[in-house]
């Protein structure tokens, strides 16, 4: 891939923490819909006097993180002071990590088989994160606004900075490798890593190689809101570079937002100011020293790696890779799976039914696994009854349902249904056969006459029998039995 | 390592002071002094002593992740320069940060 004008990307990424309180206050975190400045205090307003305390679990999900990455935590570290001058930071710097960052090195596994292969990290950095402005202008842009108005509630929250090696090439690379990261951090249970709600941010630094195979002037790309809209951005960004190597012209150093509604990524208006942060170490923090087995309890604490459990999946359970894919992307859903099959469920079809029937709940009401209301178990002796053949596949999907709507056991749905007896067969079975023939002695007589060349008047009365049993007969068995009583007679 | 005239200015830009021409000069053998003194402290001979020692130091302090609400929001936003209802409302921003 060092051919010239192929891309060269590398990602920061900016992962919110799932901590109760600021990175170095006790103010929540919950800002999204609280009413604005509430969760603030002396230490996120900047207040002279007030002194940050660093939060032991950001401390522990940052590690655990870096620990995941197969990254080296440093055991000393230190924060520094990042200067600059804007109303979403009261203080007029951010504290953040420079030299000394938490942890330097390691890689996020991408692609799958011959394809996988491991994008390198730089290094994973604590910083706090800026408040929001809101500003006046009645299309709500910063440059046709008089004043502007600020809400500290999302300063000081933490965030954990991941920033990649330049070695993502293609658009498609950097979505999947946004995706293994948001996946990871759910299932280290550090962040929700919802990019909508911004608890997961993606800038990109974006540069096409010259010629001799050197890396080209790098843009960097900001504002991208799903992954969808990173894939389009980065796609869009190297393609305007090309273009504009192609005609002679230059790549200009600079920052770029993408415009998800054009599809476009625009660059600032005016000169790019050369950032000079003045960063120096926070007098008001000590060093970041780790007591020792920290590491060594966060790496107890560490669940399986999804990328593990995926293979796992695969070569225990026989599952293809796109059910162990889709199976293993929310750790709640591997979590259930895995439920299933420890209470005796067959997996592949228990893969199966989570695909087409959990998963269609889900997405139809909008809800995390967690709030699923069929437990393991239910789901289990639902599945169980469909291979014993006591529960047509149509009868099972019904239960299921009434199961999810109303949360109802299974028995109760099984008995709502009228299907309570179970498997219907023996004399009951043919007390129903002798009632369709009795009343379908028209077709019979069709039949007869060899006006079925294509057997559907048969699979007609198969089906009427099966209608009046409500599901509960096994199929194969009415047919065989139709067949005999219409060939015998 | 003296400073120059021109990163005086700079170094004004940067701390948004409005610096006028004559002040310069007299900031600019201010900050000479400042660093004169601290190219004194260089000739020290500090080959042995860690930069980050701190005597008092085995383990840093931290907290746990507990919520503790604070009462004085009200008196923040009341005494700061321009407040508009919830919010502190702040000046113009300008994009460009040039001169």
């Amino acid at each position: 891939m060092k051919q010239p004008g192929s891309a060269v990307i590398g990602l920061e990424i900016h992962v919110q923490l799932a901590t109760a309180s600021k990175l170095f206050c006790a103010c929540s975190t919950d800002y999204i819909g609280a009413v604005p400045n509430t969760n603030v205090c002396p230490v996120c307003l900047g207040q002279p006097g007030s002194l940050p305390v660093i939060n032991a679990r950001v401390v522990e999900y940052a590690v655990r993180t870096a620990l995941a990455l197969g990254a080296r935590v440093g055991h000393f570290t230190r924060f520094h002071r990042k200067n600059y001058f804007y109303p979403d930071l009261p203080k007029a710097y951010q504290i953040s990590q420079y030299d000394l960052p938490l942890a330097e090195g390691g890689s996020l596994p991408i692609g799958e088989g011959k394809e996988r292969r491991a994008i390198p990290i730089t290094r994973l950095h604590l910083e706090e994160d800026a408040g929001k402005l809101v500003h006046s202008a009645a299309d709500g842009r910063l440059g046709h606004s008089e004043y502007s108005l600020v809400d500290y509630n999302r300063g000081g929250v933490p965030l954990m900075e991941i920033v990649s090696e330049p070695e993502i090439a293609t658009p498609a690379e950097a979505r999947e490798y946004v995706a293994r990261l948001r996946q990871l951090v759910r299932y280290l249970g550090v962040s929700d890593g919802d990019m909508e709600k911004g608890s997961l941010r993606v800038d990109a630094n974006v540069s096409l190689r010259r010629e001799d195979g050197s890396l080209g002037t790098k843009v960097e790309v900001k504002n991208m809101n799903s992954l969808r809209a990173l894939e389009r951005a980065l796609e869009y960004e190297i393609g305007r570079q090309a273009e504009v190597i192609a005609t002679g012209e230059q790549v200009r150093q600079e920052t770029r937002h993408w415009d998800d509604g054009n599809g476009v990524t625009c660059g600032m208006r005016g000169k790019e100011e050369a950032h000079d942060y003045r960063y120096f170490p926070d007098p008001d923090l000590p060093p970041l020293i780790l007591p020792s087995g920290f590491v060594e309890e966060q790496l107890r604490l560490m669940p399986e790696m999804p990328w593990v459990l995926k293979e796992r999946f695969c070569t225990d359970w026989g599952l293809s890779l796109e059910d162990a894919s889709v199976l293993t992307e929310w750790p709640g859903l591997a979590r259930y799976m895995e439920g299933c099959v420890r209470c005796g469920a067959n997996p592949l079809r228990a893969a199966n039914w989570i695909r087409t029937e959990t998963l269609r709940v889900l997405n139809e009401r909008k809800i995390p696994i967690e709030k699923f209301p069929v437990s393991p178990e239910d789901f289990t002796a639902l599945l169980a009854k469909v291979e014993k053949g006591d529960l047509s596949t149509t009868l099972a999907k019904k239960v299921f349902d009434l199961m999810v709507s109303e949360g109802m056991p299974l028995p109760a749905a099984i008995g709502r249904l009228g299907a309570n007896s179970g498997k219907l067969e023996g004399p009951a079975l043919i007390a129903i056969i002798e009632r369709i023939m009795e009343r379908e002695t028209g077709t019979i007589e069709e039949i007869r006459s060899g006006k079925d060349p294509k057997g559907k008047k048969r699979g007609f009365l198969c089906g009427q029998v099966m209608r009046e049993a409500r599901g509960q007969a096994d199929p194969g068995e009415v047919a065989k039995m139709i067949g005999e009583i219409l060939d015998n007679q | 390592m003296a400073v120059s005239k021109e990163e005086v200015r700079h170094i004004a830009l940067l701390a948004r002071l409005h610096v006028e021409e004559e002040e310069t000069q007299s900031l600019q053998r201010h900050l000479n002094g400042i660093l004169e003194h601290f190219g004194r402290l260089k000739s020290l001979d500090l080959e042995n002593v860690d930069p980050f020692a701190r005597e008092d130091l085995d383990v840093t302090p931290w907290r746990e992740d507990t919520v503790v609400p604070w009462d004085g929001r009200e008196g923040a936003l009341s005494q700061a320069p321009r407040r508009e209802g919830d919010y502190f409302r702040v000046p113009r921003i300008l994009e460009n940060e040039d001169e």
